[in-house]
C-alpha cells in the first residue's frame, strides 16, 4: 500500500512537471515571433508600448536566475528535451550531409543506450548519439572557434549586443569572442577572395521592428550546434531578432545549405532575457566574464587531467 | 497501473531533461553516472580554478587502507562560481592542498579513479564552492 501511495505521489509530481515542461515546449517549439508578441500584448502590461523596439543593446541570457536568484523563472528560455541546440526539426540530409553528420562525433546529448534516449525515440538521432567527450571530435574541445550559429546557442553563457552607427557588435562571454554585423548598406561578398570565416561575413538591416542579419562565407569546419550538425562553406544564415518587450529578446535562425540539407532549417525561437548591470557584478567587477577557451587550460590541463580520464583513457583503476 | 508507471517514468525523465541545460556543456551527463551519487571524505592534493571547469585532484583512503589518487571536475564553472561569491582567492583558500572535505561524487561510467563533484562540504559542515 505504501508503495502505491509513493507511486501516486510520483505520478502527480510528474504530471505537474509535465505541465511546466509542455508549456515551455509549446512556446519554444511551435511559437512564432508574431504569435508570442501578440500574447504578451494581451497580457496588458501598462508600459509595454513605451519601450523602444530597436533598443537591442544590452546583455542577454537564457538563464536569468544565474544572475539574479529572485528573477522570475523563464521556462520558455529553455530548450525542448535534449539540451541547447539549433532545433529539433531537422530537415533530411543530402548524401553529402549524411556523410559529414556521421563523421562528427559529439560529447553532448544522450548516450544511445541511455534511458533518456530510449524514452525519447522521437528525438532526432543527433541528440541520441552522444559519447563521453574524451572520445568525441568536437572542434571546440581543443578551443577552435564555435563560429555562427553555434555561438549564439552556447547558453546559458550571456552575450552582449552593442549598436553603433555602422555596425552592430556581439560580444560573447563563452570563449570571449566577438562578431561584427555591418549596417552601412553593403551587400555580402558574392565570391570569397580570402580565407573562409568561422563567424562568416554579416550584414544587418531593420525590417519593421525586426533586426535581420544575413551571413555567408563560412568555414565549414565549425558545427551548427553542440550536437555536431554539419554545414558547408555554402551555408547562408539568417537571424531575426525581435524585442517582445524591453527585457525579452527573441531570436529565430534559418540555415540554408543545399550541400548538406534538402531544405532550409528553421530553429525554434530562442528567448533571451536582459541582464541588468547590477546583476552582472561578480567579484567586484560588473560585466561579462573572460570565459576564454585557452588551450593551456582546456587542452593541457582539463582534457588531460579530467576529461580523458572520465572517458576511461589512461586512468588509474581501483585497487 | 504498470502503464501509468511507465508514463510516470517517462515524464520524470522529461523533467530531468528540463534540468539538463543547467549542466555543464562539456557533456558531464555522458561521462559520469548521475544516477549514482555518494559522499566521500577526501584530502585535496590539487585544485585548479580554470575553464572550462575547475579540476580537483584528491586522495582517498580505501578499505584496504591504501591511498587512491582521484581526478575530478566540479560541475559548475568559474563564471558562475564568481557570480555566487566564489572567486579565485576564496575558492583556492577553501581547497588548499591538504584540506579535508566531504565530496558528493558521481563516478565516471568508464570506471577507475575519476568522478564528477556535485557538492563540497568543509569540516565545519558548510557547503562551499557553489555556482548555479
Amino acid at each position: 500500500m505504501q508503495s502505491r501511495v509513493s507511486s501516486a505521489v510520483a505520478l502527480i509530481t510528474a504530471v505537474g512537471l509535465l505541465g511546466i515542461g509542455a508549456g515551455a515546449c509549446t512556446q519554444e517549439g511551435k511559437g512564432t515571433q508574431e504569435g508570442t508578441a501578440a500574447n504578451t500584448a494581451e497580457a496588458g502590461k501598462p508600459d509595454a508600448a513605451k519601450f523602444d523596439p530597436k533598443d537591442i543593446s544590452g546583455v542577454w541570457t537564457r538563464n536569468p536566475q544565474s544572475f539574479n536568484k529572485d528573477a522570475p523563472p523563464c521556462p520558455e528560455c529553455r530548450e525542448p528535451p535534449g539540451g541547447y541546440g539549433f532545433g529539433v526539426d531537422v530537415p533530411p540530409f543530402t548524401p553529402e550531409g549524411q556523410k559529414r553528420f556521421d563523421a562528427n562525433i559529439t560529447g553532448k546529448g544522450f548516450a544511445p543506450d541511455s534511458k533518456e534516449a530510449l524514452a525519447n525515440p522521437q528525438l532526432h538521432i543527433g541528440r541520441r548519439r552522444g559519447v563521453p567527450p574524451g572520445l568525441a571530435n568536437d572542434p571546440q574541445a581543443t578551443c577552435n572557434p564555435d563560429g555562427i550559429p553555434r555561438l549564439l546557442l552556447m547558453t546559458p553563457a550571456p552575450y552582449e549586443i552593442l549598436v553603433t552607427p555602422e555596425r552592430v557588435f556581439q560580444f560573447f562571454e563563452w570563449t570571449w569572442a566577438h562578431r561584427e554585423i555591418w549596417t552601412d548598406g553593403r551587400v555580402l561578398p558574392e565570391q570569397l577572395d580570402y580565407v573562409p570565416r568561422w563567424f562568416g561575413y554579416s550584414t544587418g538591416k531593420w525590417e519593421g521592428d525586426t533586426f535581420v542579419v544575413d551571413s555567408n562565407g563560412f568555414d565549414d569546419r565549425s558545427w551548427i550546434d553542440i550536437f555536431g550538425y554539419p554545414h558547408s562553406d555554402q551555408m547562408h544564415v539568417t537571424e531575426r531578432y525581435k524585442l517582445r518587450d524591453h527585457d525579452t529578446l527573441e531570436l529565430q535562425i534559418t540555415v540554408t545549405d543545399p550541400v548538406i540539407y534538402t531544405k532550409p532549417w528553421v530553429s525554434e525561437v530562442k528567448v533571451n532575457k536582459r541582464v541588468a548591470k547590477a546583476d552582472l557584478a561578480a567579484g567586484g567587477w560588473s560585466g561579462l566574464q573572460e570565459d576564454v577557451c585557452a588551450p593551456l587550460d582546456e587542452v593541457e590541463v582539463f582534457n588531460k587531467l579530467v576529461r580523458d580520464k572520465a572517458a576511461g583513457l589512461g586512468n588509474d583503476k581501483k585497487k | 497501473m504498470k502503464s501509468y508507471m511507465n508514463i510516470a517514468a517517462t515524464l520524470l525523465a522529461g523533467a530531468l531533461l528540463q534540468a539538463a541545460p543547467a549542466m555543464a556543456h562539456h557533456g558531464s551527463n555522458i561521462s559520469y553516472d548521475l544516477s549514482k551519487s555518494y559522499e566521500q571524505k577526501a584530502t585535496i592534493t590539487q585544485f585548479g580554478y580554470i575553464n572550462p571547469h575547475p579540476i580537483v585532484l584528491f586522495d582517498v583512503k580505501n578499505k584496504k587502507g591504501e591511498i587512491e589518487h582521484w581526478h575530478s571536475e566540479i560541475v559548475t564553472n568559474p563564471s558562475r562560481m564568481i557570480r555566487s561569491g566564489w572567486g579565485k582567492i576564496r575558492s583556492e583558500a577553501a581547497l588548499k592542498p591538504g584540506t579535508v572535505v566531504t565530496l558528493t561524487l558521481s563516478p565516471a561510467k568508464a570506471g577507475g579513479l575519476s568522478a564528477l563533484i556535485t557538492k563540497i562540504v568543509n569540516d565545519k559542515g558548510e557547503e562551499i564552492i557553489t555556482g548555479n
